[in-house]
């Protein structure tokens, strides 16, 4: 049976939408305005070795390897409080102190 | 399901209408891999264009004699090599290399014969002592079962007579007038290493 997405029930995009987050092999953070940390799926979890509940109510300072300037983050703030999106690569920290490149994109949520 | 975090279905009473922020959402592709891939070709890049610099860019000229040379590695990085120079007034060297292995070993152990090619080059008599005398470095600072084969030999135009030593490597061929080619073939058959 054919499956189109125009005339799927919100309740199961939804879920499809929570799986597709929950199994995506990219990490995915969101935090709240002030840039608390509220919610990260298992890939973050896998990449960096952080658990959900270990970054949660953090800040993405968490992930900071110091190889970036301060006004390098001052910047991206910046952009993407002004309601811009950014694009960019970053080097992170993992859990257990090794570094990674992440391609990185961060999007203010307007409602 | 996703991990319960407070991220609920959002509800229309959460929406703001003067469309101000409420959330950052963040997705990072770790690229690692990639960017250790791109760094490592562009090494690889570097060095066969150090490679390419320690060929002769122009080939010497002796009256009479067409000098050429073309070479196609398999790899961006590689041991092979030539040189051709010229020796007093009516003599040329030629120098064919071949380090056994493709690649960045293959390189640093064709950088390091040809520095102790170069330096006895101009001591060795003949092209078999230069040879020689090669063979016995590589012999004493030999880690590795790396190997190179070698043809180095003299033209001389005066004598019109090109003596040569190989160590290993293919024997060259002579294009006859009637368009035959055919191996010089003679003396024993060692590389180095």
């Amino acid at each position: 049976m054919e499956i189109r997405p125009d005339i799927l029930e919100p309740a199961v995009m939804y879920e499809l939408l929570a799986m597709a987050v929950e199994q995506t092999a990219d990490s995915i953070v969101v935090t709240d305005p002030i840039g608390t940390i509220i919610f990260v799926n298992p890939g973050f979890e896998v990449t960096t070795g952080y658990t959900s509940k270990e970054a949660i109510g953090q800040t993405p300072k968490l992930l900071k390897s110091g190889h970036h300037s301060e006004e390098f983050y001052k910047d991206l703030w910046g952009r993407i409080r002004s309601g811009q999106h950014f694009r960019g690569t970053i080097l992170n920290k993992k859990r257990n102190g090794s570094l990674y490149w992440s391609e990185q994109t961060i999007t203010p949520i307007k409602e | 399901m996703v991990h319960s975090t407070g991220l609920n279905k959002p509800s229309r009473q959460s929406k703001n209408k003067k469309g101000q922020i409420t959330h950052f959402v963040s997705v990072l592709k770790d690229i690692t891999d990639l960017i250790e891939r791109e760094r490592l070709e562009g090494e690889l890049h570097a060095a066969a264009d150090i490679q390419l610099r320690i060929l002769p860019g122009i080939l010497p000229k002796l009256p009479g004699i067409d000098i050429c040379a073309r070479l196609n590695p398999t790899r961006s990085v590689s041991g092979d090599f030539y040189d051709v120079f010229k020796i007093g007034k009516n003599k040329v060297g030629v120098l064919i290399r071949d380090v056994s292995d493709k690649g960045i070993p293959a390189a640093l152990f064709a950088a390091r014969v040809h520095a102790l090619i170069t330096a006895e080059m101009d001591s060795a008599s003949t092209p078999g002592e230069m040879l020689q005398r090669v063979n016995v470095h590589i012999n004493q600072y030999k880690r590795s079962t790396q190997f190179v084969t070698v043809l180095y030999g003299i033209l001389d135009n005066k004598t019109r007579e090109f003596t040569y030593a190989r160590a290993g490597h293919e024997p060259p061929l002579l294009l006859t007038q009637d368009g035959a080619f055919n191996a010089c073939l003679m003396g024993r058959e060692c590389f180095w290493g």
